[in-house]
Formats: structure tokens, sequence, C-alpha cells
């Protein structure tokens, strides 16, 4: 076990004692078996001295014995890391950013406090997991969806604070916008809660964000200027029905009106499902692709080849999956609009349309994702496991590149990453399609093997950290990156002589003049740790 | 996305009410308790004679996968020695929620199984948020030369020299059934050993047979 620089032995040990105190001998873990879950399973620094790694773990069951944990951590300037649940997976998962810190767990925080079927919203803890979300309001008979991400075990709290996306509806499918209110508990371990909910007695907490005066949610979004103990979400009224079609064009050049017209949709709510953009040339293969063919040309190929090899196998250049949730009548026409828009398009075709109504059979469900329909699964884990062409056993890293919601964007941002890909030679193991989980953008996940061999892991790191440069270099952020490379991207948003790093600097000395909360997360240090980066 | 196939855990024997949190019937313990003696018959006698040095927890079901001729062998195996099987294809999730999540918000009763890594790595991130533990772990992997090669993990009463020399013939997936479900009595991790079989036909990269237990005090 090793405490973080600056603490010393005796007052960790009396920290540890007085978090006995608080949530109880059995609640505060410090033995190597105990810390094992905390290790960060997919961690691109397994083994070397620089892993991050918890010298224990404290999980409070309320919160005010977070308070009172807090507190006794500011006294003593022991760094703690909370958690929700710790299955943030490629970007973490339960260890901290800076070794030697207490985790403060908070799974056993799990309780619904509040739903709302009327005015469909939840107040949850961040225990709470999208299972236990959904069990709930199944048990309960409740005409309300969940917008779940791929994999549903982990917390409805912790992904939304990481900028997590679903599946759903585009109103729902944003997890941190779909919030509205937080109860947080700050480094002083005094309690505030934001928008309506700083209104004693507010009747309005969880159906607006705003309330009065500066909207403060967003300095906690992936950040580490408290420990969020309750958040509200706008939960989905149940749909009726759904339906789900494919548009298919056959030139390279169609995907920028194609990608045009799904924006017209989603911008203007005349399609609410998130679209998946496909084609069997995307560079690396695009795994997931059901339509990659073998025998294909390559991705190098003149263009001319690949539309001609597309006209003989009559298979399209680009596909997008469009989707839709509302009543029966609605949604065919909306398809129905969709068709005539994409028809505008020289040699646009479309397939599927059918109109599925809700909820859906067990037996429907075996053929579809689940997550389009609010429901969790743990099968992301299975078809991982699938894959021949990797060994999935120590995970990935993910660089996750936000694009701009274009044709143009796409075709740049691929040729960009496939070159980089090559001459860094990056262990590639997946890349996805565009991903539009999020509205107005696109976000591209380039996944990387973890492996247990250092030599690797450092050649991984090297190599990803230069991606993450060139990527910038062209006007590519990340969305969300693992531990190891969170200084890294958050030194990319250097505009101004890295305006915003400081602003955020300026409120972490404010809010947590100690640094004693999630040191380093995201790249942003406490004072006394900023040089050297913990 | 939207043809993505989900799986399908076809376990259906769920527990009954009646088993409430912390509660163990007797007859989980004397059928645990008769698998430790089975097992400990195919293992030699040094597991039957190292096991009651430990307490043995009742074992829910062996997880199996349908489609792996080596996972059918472990079930058969475990459902040889009396124990239920939890089939799947692969995916947990029906399994996790219909069954595990309910069951060890009280019950720690032991799981194993041979799946591939995906299911194991689901089951066994669960299990330790619900206090239990690997206490046996076994790569199956199969490698270029035809040969499937072993490294195994467990208690030392369990992975001895005689019980990797079964799992290097071609009944290697009984074996680890019998090894897995010796090793929930017999303590901790604490010996680690590889062996070397032939693999058989329509094996994936990697197989892994486990067992999580429950740990002695209660945690998350």
């Amino acid at each position: 076990m090793r405490v973080a620089n600056g603490v010393s032995a005796a007052d960790f040990a009396d920290a540890l004692k007085a978090f006995e105190g608080v949530v109880g001998k059995d609640w505060v873990f410090s033995s190597e078996e105990d810390l094992e879950p905390y290790r960060d399973a997919y961690s691109i620094l397994w083994g070397e001295p620089e892993e991050r790694l918890a010298c224990a773990a404290v999980a409070p069951f309320t919160a005010e014995e977070v308070q009172a944990v807090v507190r006794i951590a500011n006294e003593r300037r022991i760094p703690i890391y909370p958690i929700s649940t710790g299955k943030n997976l490629g970007y973490g998962g339960a260890a901290p950013v800076l070794s030697g810190s207490v985790v403060l767990d908070l799974k056993r925080m799990n309780r619904i406090l509040e739903i709302d079927e009327r005015n469909a919203y939840v107040l949850v803890e961040p225990g709470v997991t999208y299972f236990d979300l959904y069990r709930y309001i199944q048990d309960r008979g409740l005409n309300l969806w969940i917008d779940c991400p791929d994999p549903g075990w982990g917390s409805v709290i912790g992904n939304a604070l990481d900028y997590g996306g679903g599946y759903t509806h585009s109103s729902y499918r944003n997890h941190f916008d779909a919030h509205c209110g937080m109860e947080v508990v700050l480094a002083s371990g005094e309690v505030m809660r934001t928008g309506m909910g700083a209104l004693p007695g507010a009747k309005t907490w969880q159906q607006n964000k705003y309330g009065y005066g500066p909207f403060v949610d967003g300095l906690f979004k992936q950040s580490n200027m408290g420990v969020v103990t309750k958040m509200g979400f706008w939960l989905y009224p149940a749909p009726e029905a759904f339906l789900a079609g494919v548009i298919s064009v056959p030139k390279k050049a169609d995907i920028n009106p194609l990608i045009d017209l799904i924006n017209y949709l989603e911008n203007t709510v005349s399609m609410q499902g998130m679209p998946v953009v496909s084609s069997p040339f995307l560079p690396l293969g695009g795994s997931l692709s059901p339509l990659q063919p073998t025998g294909i040309p390559s991705v190098n190929a003149p263009v001319t080849e690949q539309e001609a090899y597309a006209a003989t196998h009559n298979i399209p250049y680009w596909s997008v999956t469009v989707s839709y949730y509302g009543a029966a009548e609605v949604v065919k026409a909306q398809w129905e609009y969709t068709k005539r828009k994409a028809s505008e398009i020289p040699g646009a075709s479309f397939t599927g349309g059918d109109v599925l109504n809700l909820p859906l059979s067990e037996e429907q469900l075996k053929s579809l994702n689940k997550a389009n329909f609010g429901i969790p699964a743990l099968s992301i884990f299975w078809i991982g496991a699938r894959a021949e062409h990797s060994d999935p056993t120590e995970g990935h890293i993910t660089c996750s590149p936000i694009i701009p919601r274009t044709g143009e964007g796409i075709v740049e941002a691929y040729e960009l990453i496939q070159k980089t890909s090559k001459d860094l030679d990056l262990p590639v193991t997946v890349l996805t399609p565009p991903i539009g989980c999020w509205a107005r953008t696109f976000v591209i996940l380039v996944m990387m093997a973890v492996t247990h061999d250092p030599e690797k892991n450092k050649r991984t790191r090297a190599a990803f950290r230069e991606m993450v440069k060139i990527l910038a270099d062209h006007g590519y952020g990340e969305y969300r990156t693992a531990p190891a490379f969170q200084d890294d991207v958050m030194a990319t948003y250097s505009f101004n002589n890295h305006a915003l790093l400081r602003f955020h600097e300026a409120v972490k000395d404010a809010v947590d003049p100690n640094g004693i909360i999630s040191a380093g997360r995201y790249g942003v240090w406490p004072k006394h740790l900023r040089e050297t980066r913990g | 996305m939207n043809n993505r196939r989900a799986g399908q855990a076809a376990s259906s024997d769920i527990p009954s009410a009646g088993n409430g949190p912390g509660y163990w019937d007797r007859r989980d313990v004397l059928r645990a308790a008769g698998a430790v003696a089975a097992a400990g018959s195919a293992l030699g006698a040094s597991v039957a004679q190292a096991a009651p040095a430990f307490h043995v927890p009742p074992l829910y079901k062996v997880v199996a996968d349908t489609r792996f001729a080596d996972s059918r062998a472990f079930a058969a195996e475990a459902a040889h020695a009396g124990h239920r099987v939890a089939w799947t294809n692969g995916d947990v999730t029906k399994l996790w929620y219909d069954e595990l999540d309910l069951l060890w918000r009280g019950d720690k009763s032991a799981l194993a199984g041979l799946t591939e890594y995906g299911a194991f790595f689901c089951l066994e991130r669960l299990a330790l948020d619900r206090g239990l533990r690997v206490v046996f772990k076994a790569e199956h992997r199969r490698l270029a030369s035809g040969a499937t090669a072993h490294a195994v993990a467990g208690p030392p009463a369990v992975v001895t020299q005689a019980a990797l020399e079964r799992l290097s013939g071609n009944a290697w997936a009984a074996q680890a059934a019998s090894m897995a479900l010796a090793a929930r009595g017999a303590g901790p991790v604490g010996a680690s050993r590889q062996a070397t079989s032939q693999a058989g036909p329509g094996q994936p990269p990697l197989l892994i047979s486990w067992v999580l237990a429950p740990k002695p005090e209660r945690r998350i």
C-alpha cells in the first residue's frame, strides 16, 4: 500500500480510523485483496510503477456520511477519489488518477429517492445502476423508459458525469444534458444543491435545470470540484412504436447530402433515434459494419474502383440507419417524409420501415439491440469476446475524437485516422462507425488493445499521445480519455495559452483549496501538485 | 446496431423465495460437501483431506456455454455431481438480471463455470461488487500448434501435480470441473501451474474455467 506523496503514515492511519468511526469497520478497505476491485482492469499502465493505485477505500451509506468522510480527509489533506460504481472501463474504471488516493466508493448509496411518472423524472443516488433503475420502473409498471449505454451495469450518475451517451430518443441520449439538478458535497464538507434545489422546499428541483443565477452544474462534469451525492434525470415517457429504416446511396460523394439530410431530420426532431452510418469502404474495415463483405477493394483503391465494385456487387457505398419513436401513424409518416427527402439524392434506395409496436416481446428483442429500447444489457462483452482478431482479456483504450456532422468531416476524419494509425503502428482492434449519441457532432471510437506486456503498452502509450496531438492539430478534440492521457488531452484544449485550464484551476483552488478531491482528474490538478502533475 | 444479435441465457430454475439473505439451506451444504468429496475422488486423496479445513459455501449454479463442447463437458461433470447448470450462449445479461442480481443481494452462494472470457469478466466484476472473489481460475488457450495451454491458479490443495496431469488428457474440461468444484471449499488462491493438452474441434481461442466464492466477511 502506497500513500500519496506528502501524506504521513500517521495521518493516513489516523484518517482510516476516523473513517471507520463514520462508516463502520466493515466499509473501510485497505488489504491488498480488498483493493483489487479498485484497480483499473483495462489499465495501460498495468503492473508498472506508474499504475494508478488506491491505498484504501471507504464506502459511505448516506450523504451525511460522505460529508463526514470528506471533512476528515480535508482536515488531514488526504486525497480522495469518488467513484459511483467504478465501471468506467476504458476510461479508468475504479482507479484514482493520483496513486495513493483513498477511493470514496459510493456503491452503497443506491437509493432511488423519487420518481414521477407524470413529469417523467427521477432523483437517484450515485450507486444506482441502469439495471437498478430499469428494474425499479418495471416492478412498478411505470410507463417510463431509461436511456442506457453499452454495457448497462454502470451508474446513472457516473455515466452522466463522465459525459456518456445512450441509444434512444435524441432528447435523452446525452446523459449529462438529460440531468436536472444536483446535490454536491464540497471539499469543506458543506452540501450544496444546484438549480431549483437551492430553494428550500422547492417543488420543481427535477423540472427546471437552471433556477436563478449562474448555472454551475457543468463544473461537475468530468471534474473534481465536489462529490455528487444526488442527481435528477429526465426520463422518456414510453413511446408506442418504433420504426427503423436504412437509406443507402451509391457514390462516395453522396455522403455529403445524406448527412445534411440526417442533420435536418434530427434538428427538426423529424427523426429521434440515433443515426448509424456505415460503409464497407470505411478505413480499417469497421468491424461492426454489417455490410462488410470479403474481397472488397482496398480503402486506398481509387474511388472509381470502389464505386464500380459497389455497383457490380449491388452494395451501397454508404448506408445510414435511421429510426423513429412515437405513435405508429407518426413514425410511419416520418419515414415516408425521410424517403421523400432522401430521394433527392440520385440512386438512393430504402429498406426496412416496419413498425414495431412497443413494448417488444422477449422473442423480438433477441434480434435487436436492447439499448435502443432503454433496456440495459451486458451483451457488448459477448460481442467483444467473439472478435477473433484480438485477445480481449486485457482490455482496451480508446481514442475518441469529436468530429463534425458533415459528410466531408466523416471522410476527412477517417482518412486521417487511417493514415495516423498506420504511420504510428497503433494496435487498433476496432474502429467504429461515427457514433451519433450526442447532437450536432459525431464521435469516432478508435479502440486499441491493452496488454500486460509493459514494453508493448509503452509503445502504445507513446503512439496514442502522438495521435492525440495529430488529431488536435487537425481540429479534432477527444471527448473523454483514460487517466494515463488526461493531461495530454487537456493540453490540446490550449486556446489563448490554456485559458480554459487556468480557469478550471482557479475554480479548483477556490472550492478545494487543499486539493483533496480527485486530484488530476481530466487534467485539473490542485495547486500543490500542479507542477509535478502528481 | 439495430441488427445486433442479443444473447440469451437459458437458465430457468430461479432460486425459491425462501432463500433469504444469508440463508444457507442444509441440503445445499450437504450437496456442496458431497461435491467436494466427488471431486476429491478425481483429484486424489489430498484434496478430500485438505478441504475440511475451510468452510464450503453452497454452489448456486454452474455456468456453461451451449456453443462449446468443452463447456458442455464441464457442465456435464458438474451436473453429475448434483449441481444445477445455467446455460448461456455467451451473453450473461439474463442470468445477471433474473437471478444473480437478486441472489447476491443477500445469499452469497458460489458460482462456477467454463465460458469465454467476456462472460467470465462480467460475472467476476459483478461478483467482486457483491463480496465474492475468484478462488479458482484456469485459462485454456488454443495454440497455433493445435494444443491447448492450461494456466491454472487456485488453492494449493486443488492445483496439484496429479490434478495437472489429468488436465493434460483428452477430458480436460471434465477435470477442470472437478478442480473447480473442489476449489470453492479449499481456501484462497495460492498455487499456479501449467499443463498442455490437445485442442478439440471448434474450441475458441480462449476459454476460462472459474469459481467465484464469498469472502469470509461482508463486503459491498
